[in-house]
């Protein structure tokens, strides 16, 4: 089937079975290599995507769920401003996610600062919960977060 | 981007042929007929006949098949690889395929299994145990078991191999780039300067990246052989999960004497590796647990045998740290048992054999840690105190499910874990890294076993920049490949961090002291030999066994509601000494990370059915995440010593500690990892 859909800003056309999974669909025909799927079962959260500005896991959608929405992945993120305050704010509590997981705890750190600027640390657990991967301790990266909400508020205020 | 920072399956080219594994579907038997009518007109098919070399993938002494010769040995061995440049192509000719087998009915089983099942044993002795045991009449005896442990999380295993100016290249994710090179130039019978071997990511792993890359381009080496063109093979995350490797269950049987001080008079220890059905890395495994179960403890009768058994299920014996978190768990859990008879304090008991400033292997350590260690996580967790009221109240308590308060206990183990191989296959290579400071003043720090932790990386990087003056980010660490770097064996155990950080500052220190002598770029290696070889004697067990020692105590105090019998971690205090600390605040966060995981292992978290997980958010329970017990960590003696590793020892602490713990909030002896609500209660319906 044809979808028309906004990928990272862009207007996209792509056709897909209606039998491919939005991970395998984004992977394979738009060569989004940020996305790891290493379980296709939810649980280890290295397929996060915002779909119009909700978080959600690519693995456990069909493709044609993009119809008419927009997609938001870490290759969409990387060259924004946004970005640095994510990796400054990692960097400075020392969380240091493997390559393998940085997309998606970019993204779901992107969702969190989406609703709330000044996280509590219970809020980023609750929505880091859906993830798993040893490379992260994750009391660090609960004040990853709320320090990368610092530097974007900090950056914003400027502004 | 580097290839080292590349996941395998992005390793693609147009034309190329996937490959998918024809697995067998018995556990056991042998391959009758294989009918290959009907297949799409693309498929080719490759069987152990096709290989031009030797079927096989060796590690030192022992060797698996790389297609099954006919005989199956496990529900899951390699029988044909399919091949085609469209991989939808590949479901339909897998099942068009048409295996027969002749079923051998006779499984091999861990338990019982018999002595025909027998890899390999390894053991130690000291004194006289046999006669002790005759001469006694109050031995207490135990057994425990832990299952097997599995991780969902890994990054893709796989392997990509072209021919590029008649020579081989071969791309996989592998901890031990050289074997795979060894390996490919046996099976496809040629020589090894034919073949290059590049490293992608492969982390995280879990050890799975050690031999099954390996096996993964060998055969991916033998399609690209047979037809000329580019070949790719990905395992699915379900096959890497359930075909490459797992940390090996065991069974262990101990039986010790005490005198009337507390001291252990004569022990004797049996442990059992279930390593699946082909065993790799065995005597590794059988010794470091053999020196991780004999410990400190200064006992002067003792027998300590660690044997690896052959069955039918799939190979699990090279997991992250080899045998020693389950010969430790074992240990601590008797050991604690053995203070309890004593009616000593266990942190008074633990510190009474701390005196000898010797390990088992009879090599001294004179600032042995250990004492201070354990008055460390002591103090800070209140232990003497607490100890002594749960057990006042457990003993004033009728029942667990009669309670109406919260039970509580807490347990303490401590031990150390080796960085580096006791043995082979390191024995004759020198650990080794390459760095240059090219013109534009950027440091390229290449390493020829691994691709590197980005925590440790970033460690490199402050530090290369601080020696040079050059900025952290003008440092660029790739992992090179076999053309161009040196065989240092494979990369596990503590290696990054106990060998590389410090080779990297001795190359900086070079190219600090030559940059204004001489023109850039300057290129610099480096390498050094363990001083421990010269002292190790493997065959009779004694001297240093490792590189270094990490050493650790660590105390869990939990609670277990009578209601649901789920078990809650209320805290856990750790005290570590793992030679220098390079970063202490990545450090504790390496620490903590282990003692989750090892958490995680022993209450069976990442055993249970992914829905788990599923319904946690659908019933609006907490998340494991959001339960984070608080844990509080200490490095001692972190300015100095040889730097070892610390997420072994974190990770093998704590499972005795939690059980240990649950214990004395209970009453009841567990003896076996995971614990969670379900055995707990099977526990307490046990006859006492």
């Amino acid at each position: 089937m044809k979808l028309r859909f906004t990928l990272n800003g862009r207007a996209i056309e792509a056709e897909t079975s209606t039998s491919a999974r939005l991970v395998d669909f984004l992977r394979r025909e738009l060569q989004l290599q940020s996305l790891h799927p290493s379980c296709y079962e939810g649980q280890c959260g290295n397929c996060a995507i915002l779909l119009d500005g909700e978080l959600v896991y690519a693995c456990l959608l069909p493709g044609f769920a993009v119809q008419g929405r927009s997609i938001l992945t870490y290759e969409g993120i990387i060259d924004t401003l946004d970005y640095n305050d994510i990796i400054s704010g990692f960097h400075d509590e020392q969380a240091h996610p493997c390559t393998y997981c940085l997309p998606a705890k970019v993204v779901i750190t992107q969702s969190i600062l989406g609703s709330t600027l000044e996280p509590s640390q219970q809020e980023v657990l609750e929505t880091f919960s859906g993830t798993y991967c040893p490379c992260t301790n994750f009391h660090n990266l609960a004040r990853g977060v709320i320090r990368a909400g610092e530097y974007r508020r900090r950056r914003l205020h400027e502004r | 981007m580097l290839n080292s920072q590349r996941f395998i399956d992005e390793f693609t080219r147009r034309g190329m042929l996937h490959l998918k594994i024809v697995r067998a579907d018995i556990p056991r038997g042998r391959v009758s007929s294989i009918e290959s009518t009907d297949l799409p007109e693309d498929i080719l098919v490759f069987e152990a006949n096709d290989i031009k070399g030797i079927n096989r993938v060796a590690v030192l002494e022992e060797e698996m098949p790389l297609l099954s010769n006919g005989n199956i040995a496990y529900e899951g061995e390699p029988i044909l690889l399919i091949t085609a440049e469209n991989p939808s192509s590949l479901a339909l000719a897998e099942r068009r395929l048409k295996i027969s087998y002749e079923t051998d009915f006779s499984l091999l089983a861990f338990e019982p299994a018999s002595k025909d099942q027998t890899v390999d044993t390894v053991r130690l002795s000291r004194g006289n145990p046999a006669k002790e045991f005759e001469e006694t009449t109050q031995i207490v005896e135990a057994e425990y078991r832990t299952t097997i442990e599995s991780h969902v999380n890994r990054a893709p295993s796989g392997a990509y191999v072209e021919l590029q100016n008649d020579r081989f290249t071969v791309y996989t994710p592998t901890h031990w780039p050289f074997h795979v090179r060894s390996t490919v130039a046996e099976v496809l019978g040629i020589d090894e300067s034919e073949i290059k071997v590049v490293q992608t990511n492969p982390s995280p792993a879990y050890g799975e990246k050690v031999v099954f890359p390996s096996i993964l381009a060998a055969m991916a080496a033998l399609v690209c052989q047979n037809t000329g063109k580019a070949a790719r093979l990905l395992l699915s995350p379900k096959e890497a999960e359930e075909f490459t490797t797992r940390k090996a269950p065991v069974h262990v049987k101990s039986t010790s004497i005490l005198n009337e001080a507390g001291k252990i008079i004569a022990h004797d220890t049996h442990m059992r590796f279930d390593v699946g059905a082909y065993p790799l890395f065995t005597k590794e495994l059988l010794q470091r647990a053999v020196i991780t179960s004999g410990s400190y403890y200064q006992v002067p009768n003792v027998s300590i045998t660690a044997e690896a058994v052959r069955t039918s299920a799939p190979p699990m014996n090279i997991y992250r740290g080899l045998g020693v978190s389950q010969s430790l768990f074992a240990t601590e859990v008797h050991f604690s048992r053995l203070a309890e008879f004593s009616h000593l304090n266990p942190g008074d008991w633990k510190k009474n054999h701390t005196k000898g400033k010797r390990i088992i292997t009879g090599a001294h350590i004179p600032n042995m840690p250990l004492e201070k260690l354990v008055d460390t996580v002591v103090e800070q967790s209140d232990f003497y105190r607490k100890h002594s009221a749960y057990e006042q109240i457990r003993k004033r308590r009728n029942s667990v499910k009669a309670s109406r308060r919260f039970l509580r206990g807490i347990g303490i183990a401590t031990g150390f874990t080796g960085n580096g191989f006791t043995d082979k296959p390191d024995t004759n290579k020198n650990w080794g890294i390459k760095a240059t400071l090219d013109k534009k003043d950027q440091l390229i720090i290449e390493c020829g076993t691994m691709t590197v932790p980005e925590a440790i990386k970033t460690i490199w990087k402050r530090r290369a920049g601080e020696i040079l003056g050059i900025s952290p980010e003008s440092v660029e660490i790739s992992s090179g490949d076999t053309d161009t770097l040196p065989d240092s064996g494979p990369m596990m155990l503590g290696m990054p961090v106990t060998v590389y950080t410090s080779l990297v500052d001795r190359c900086c220190n070079y190219i600090r002291k030559q940059r204004f002598n001489k023109p850039l770029p300057i290129e610099v290696r480096r390498s050094i030999l363990s001083a421990r070889r010269s002292t190790w004697d493997a065959s009779s067990f004694t001297g240093i066994p490792f590189h270094s020692f990490s050493w650790g105590a660590l105390v869990v105090e939990v609670q277990l509601d009578p209601l649901t019998l789920v078990p809650e971690v209320r805290g856990i205090w750790a005290a570590f000494d793992c030679g220098l600390v390079y970063d202490t605040q990545y450090a504790v966060s390496i620490a903590e990370g282990g003692i989750y995981e090892a958490l995680a292992w022993a209450t069976g978290e990442q055993q249970v059915n992914p829905r788990y997980y599923q319904d946690y958010v659908i019933e609006g329970h907490e998340h494991p995440n959001l339960r984070l017990p608080p844990v509080s960590v200490v490095f001692a003696n972190r300015a100095k010593g040889l730097p070892g590793g610390i997420n072994e020892i974190a990770e093998s602490l704590v499972p005795a500690a939690f059980v240990t713990a649950l214990s004395q909030a209970t009453g009841v002896y567990f003896d076996r990892i995971p614990l969670n609500a379900e055995t707990i209660q099977s526990y307490l319906e046990e006859p006492s």
